[in-house]
């Protein structure tokens, strides 16, 4: 069972580094073989996994950060987020990204990116929030309160080992995010200008001609890989709670 | 219980409101315009000198008196203000030069006209005006103190008769503010027949044409009323004294941001009230996209928990894994994959049937991996193991974890509306429907930048309602669900 579980880790690793090589290096190889912009598939693949991995970083930073501060911090800080919470999650991200753009004109997936960290991290920093206030009833935390140790590092080197499993959790759906809110917009005319994924399965299906299978498959291997890397990781968290 | 709901609810006020300063500031940075000027020349957050009817008059006054090149457009200005403007003019009118003081009693040629005051022998020499207008505020200037303009305004509106008209025309605009008010309420035949009247004394005054023709109904008497009160909003400081609390209030309100607040919480407050007509095509639309929104979420939830409750039955197994494939591909697809290639498939078939098939098969898609790890934690619960333990069949267990996690599957749907208002926007498109979506595109493509702040905050405050009255439902469905007071540090509910 073991074995096989590294196996499907390892597939899905070598599932991402395949997605992320086409993406680097679809463009120069079309270049080299003489169909420059043949493989717009590749171009969306770079576009959309920028865009997804922005969407991580940020989010789970950010998601750690917050939650981490509404635990440990004061009250306000947890009904600040409690409220931020609420808000972003009544706002359509579609509209957010339209009053974004009319802000600031981002290039490319940079406004999707942007929009979806935002509403990612603070979904992340509720869950984050949770665990966080979960451990800190603790033993060993509270014989490192106990003990002297500041807020600060008991965040450090207490908490955030036990939470930073629950802030990746949601990293599969970051993906499908992406290429469902760029096809989204890209479908209701409001296009990015780019050959995103989403942007591909959106302007065929404009075109009324069939959804193309790259950006699908593409996609499919992306949220398989991160779902298994991401539930590796959260494993491996898991397993060092065991030992708590 | 409901207490914590009435708490989420009156918090989404004060939240909007501070969420809305910096937005509000960056969409005007955003804009051509300057940030400090707006189409209106007012300031964004505070005006400390606040512009009303008073100041307006002085400085087309001294225009006026200076004469010059502009003086013809104070001249237009000041017969707009109207009545309004007399009781600044007139009052000091003899302590202005004789030259001067005979091109603004000329000035107010116009207004004596729309009046109904004065002989043409009266207004037809500088001279003759200036002494017309003199002897006519020595013993009318009682008539414009604000609570004789109210008293017959009400008078009027409560009777109307030619005679009354005559006095309300006589006021001229410094009775539009009470004639605007005398507007409502309009809820009956016998209310149109009343407005009808205060319109047309009101358009008398300011050269509108918003009148309401005979017959007319409710629902139309209502559209012009919202047509009067639109015009105030955007032009209430060129008639109203800007004094007391009025000129302290009018520091916040006589600004971009100010206006742009009242403008869309009256509309919004009036609209709750059902004193605001809705658009018969608006409401049309509306229930097409509901309907999307609602068979989405329950068909779409019903189908994911089906279909989770078999694949966490089947786990590790070849059913779960096709499962799996098929539902992230399906997923991939995307919202727009989804409802175009239905749409192809059905043609515009029965169509907002068909629509909503997609609808489902998306949000189904979408939701039952969440399905399948909510039927997968119920079914370790110890009384369901044990269940099982003693034989009872499998059928009946699904049954009652189904009946466990519905709580769950109502707290996830309520958190996916925004996502489901997207999804119904696509799906109308691909199905040509007519709802909301055409209506939310159209203002985007507006390019304005107000407006499409005004539409987050519509849909923010009508889906943070749609969310707290759900989670109420929650509680009341499973008492197991804490609620704030209930909860150590009480913040997420």
């Amino acid at each position: 069972m073991r074995g096989s579980r590294r196996i499907v880790i390892g597939v899905g690793h070598a599932a991402l580094a395949i997605v992320v090589m086409t993406a680097l290096l679809g463009s120069p190889i079309a270049q080299l073989l003489g169909h420059p912009g043949r493989f717009s598939f590749a171009d969306g693949a770079r576009e959309t996994l920028a865009a997804t991995l922005l969407v991580l970083a940020a989010s789970s930073a950010m998601g750690t950060a917050l939650g981490g501060a509404a635990a440990l911090g004061s009250p306000l800080w947890d009904a600040l987020l409690a409220r931020a919470v609420e808000l972003s999650g009544a706002i359509p991200s579609l509209v957010s990204v339209l009053v974004l753009r009319a802000i600031a004109p981002l290039p490319g997936l940079a406004s999707i990116a942007v929009v979806l960290a935002v509403v990612h991290g603070l979904a992340t920093a509720k869950i984050v929030r949770s665990e966080a206030l979960q451990i800190m009833s603790a033993d060993f935390v509270l014989a490192a309160r106990a003990l002297g140790s500041s807020r600060s590092r008991l965040f450090r080197k207490h908490v955030f080992p036990h939470v930073s499993g629950a802030a990746i959790a949601g990293a599969p759906f970051a993906a499908a995010s992406v290429v469902g809110l760029d096809a989204a917009l890209t479908f209701l005319g409001f296009s990015s200008g780019g050959t995103s994924w989403g942007a591909l399965i959106a302007e065929a299906a404009q075109r009324s001609a069939m959804v193309p299978m790259g950006p699908v498959v593409g996609v499919t291997i992306t949220v398989a890989s991160l779902y298994v890397i991401s539930d590796a990781y959260e494993d491996r968290f898991r397993i060092g709670r065991r030992h708590v | 219980m409901f207490k914590d709901a009435l708490r989420r609810l009156l918090w989404l006020g004060p939240t909007l409101f501070f969420v809305t300063l910096p937005l509000f500031w960056a969409m005007a940075r955003a804009e051509a315009a300057p940030v400090a000027a707006g189409p209106s020349g007012l300031p964004l957050f505070f005006n400390p000198e606040p512009t009303g009817a008073r100041e307006r008059a002085l400085v087309t006054v001294g225009r006026i008196a200076r004469g010059g090149p502009d003086a013809a457009e104070a001249t237009e200005r000041l017969r707009r203000q109207g009545g309004a403007a007399l009781p600044h003019i007139l009052s000091s009118l003899d302590a202005l030069a004789p030259e001067a003081r005979g091109r603004v009693a000329t000035a107010l040629g116009p207004v004596a006209k729309r009046m109904q005051v004065g002989s043409a022998a009266d207004l037809e020499s500088s001279e003759a005006a200036a002494l017309f207008w003199s002897r006519y505020w020595r013993e009318h200037a009682v008539d414009f103190r604000p609570f004789a303009v109210q008293r017959e305004v009400r008078r009027f509106a409560e009777r109307p008769s030619a005679l009354r008209f005559g006095e309300v025309v006589e006021l001229d605009t410094v009775a539009l503010e009470d004639l605007i008010g005398a507007m409502r309420p309009l809820r009956s035949p016998h209310d149109v027949a009343r407005v009808r009247e205060v319109c047309q004394a009101a358009a008398h005054v300011t050269g509108n044409s918003w009148t309401i023709p005979k017959p007319a109904s409710v629902e139309s008497a209502r559209r012009v009323v919202e047509r009067w009160e639109d015009f105030w909003l955007d032009h209430r400081s060129d008639y109203v004294t800007l004094t007391g609390t009025r000129r302290l209030a009018a520091t916040v309100v006589e600004t971009r941001y100010g206006r742009w607040i009242e403008h869309t919480f009256r509309r919004g407050l009036a609209l709750a009230r059902g004193e605001r007509s809705l658009d018969p095509t608006l409401r049309a639309r509306a229930l097409v996209t509901i309907w999307l929104v609602l068979t989405g979420c329950l068909g779409g939830y019903s189908l994911a928990i089906g279909l989770g409750a078999l694949a966490a039955f089947r786990r590790h197994r070849p059913l779960d894994f096709a499962l799996g494939v098929a539902i992230s591909a399906v997923s991939a697809f995307t919202i727009v994959g989804v409802a175009t290639t239905i749409a192809r498939m059905l043609g515009h078939w029965h169509a907002p049937l068909t629509a909503s098939l997609g609808m489902m098969v998306s949000t189904a898609a979408v939701s039952t991996r969440h399905q399948r790890a909510l039927q997968a934690r119920t079914l370790e619960q110890a009384h369901l193991r044990t269940e099982r333990a003693f034989g009872v069949p499998s059928w009946r267990i699904g049954i009652r974890s189904l009946r466990l996690s519905f709580a769950s599957m109502l707290a996830l749907a309520t958190a996916d509306l925004p996502v489901l208002l997207t999804a119904s926007f696509v799906t109308e498109r691909a199905f040509s429907l007519e709802g909301l979506g055409d209506v939310v595109l159209r203002i985007a493509r507006s390019g304005s930048h107000t407006s499409l702040m005004a539409l987050a905050l519509v849909l923010a405050v009508g889906l943070g309602v749609a969310q707290t009255v759900a989670d109420l439902i929650l509680r009341l469905l499973d008492r197991r669900v804490p609620d704030a007071s209930a909860r150590a540090r009480g913040a997420f509910r």
